[in-house]
């Protein structure tokens, strides 16, 4: 693949396929950002061993891995409430749905007498 | 930080997935949202419990709710002394299982809506608490 920067018009142009040019446009803010001068030193320890090329880079990097993270802890918390609403659901059509607090309890507290004497008595 | 144990008897499980709107389901709700301040546990008993009064089309799913690891199934072997302490304290037959259970984990917490677990203040070894119990006390954190 090859990419080619013109910096003029800001586009990335990759030609990965020569009958098949594909463009993306991005559209690029400038931020100023204020950070202790410990880290500011640490950052630029990984740029000068090659990690980054740039402060900008570490920093599009950064940003990138946390929007990464953040959206696989969304999803898996999404995941999780899916689970139980399907969950929800097929119970909605038992008994159990019918049932009080009350009635559930001593089912359950049935189950556990059961398997007390099936384990341990 | 050190993470809080806490077991999750079987009846906040089964009321927390039949009921919307209730302390237990919202608890088991906020349960993914807690894991990193506590370690949920159950033993292969609540488990069982679990098990044996859903239908077997919803036995896969709340199988692959475990695979969350969220709640955790942990081994217990069965301890003659611990039986002895908590029938000597007066419980159940079925409860002293999940009291020696929870006692042996060493866990900070049993959320019950257990009335005859919560009745029960002579042990210092663990708190038990019912799911509203459980949400006051951590939002007051």
């Amino acid at each position: 693949m090859k990419w080619i920067w013109d910096e003029n018009h800001k586009i990335y142009i990759s030609n990965t396929y020569l009958s098949n040019i594909q463009v993306i446009f991005m559209e690029f803010k400038k931020v100023n950002i204020t950070l202790p001068a410990q880290l500011f030193e640490k950052s630029k320890q990984l740029i000068d061993k090659g990690l980054y090329s740039s402060f900008s880079d570490l920093v599009r990097s950064s940003i990138r891995k946390e929007l990464k993270e953040e959206h696989q802890l969304l999803s898996k918390e999404d995941e999780w409430q899916r689970m139980i609403k399907e969950i929800r659901t097929d119970l909605q059509k038992t008994e159990l749905a019918k049932m009080s607090k009350e009635q559930i309890i001593k089912r359950l507290r049935k189950t556990r007498d059961r398997i007390w004497e099936e384990k341990y008595a | 930080m050190l993470k809080k144990k806490a077991v999750i008897d079987s009846n906040e499980i089964i009321l927390g997935l039949t009921t919307e709107n209730t302390s237990s389901a919202i608890f088991i709700i906020k349960l993914n949202e807690l894991k990193d301040k506590y370690e949920f546990i159950i033993s292969d008993d609540i488990y069982q419990e679990v098990m044996r009064n859903i239908p077997n089309y919803t036995k896969e799913k709340f199988s692959k709710l475990l695979e969350f690891k969220i709640i955790t199934i942990n081994d217990f072997l069965t301890d003659v002394e611990l039986f002895q302490k908590y029938k000597n304290l007066g419980f159940k037959k079925g409860d002293i299982a999940i009291a020696s259970f929870a006692d042996k984990e060493n866990a900070d917490i049993l959320i019950s809506e257990n009335r005859h677990f919560l009745k029960w203040l002579q042990t210092r070894k663990f708190k038990i608490l019912n799911a509203e119990q459980f949400l006051k006390e951590i939002i007051k954190f």
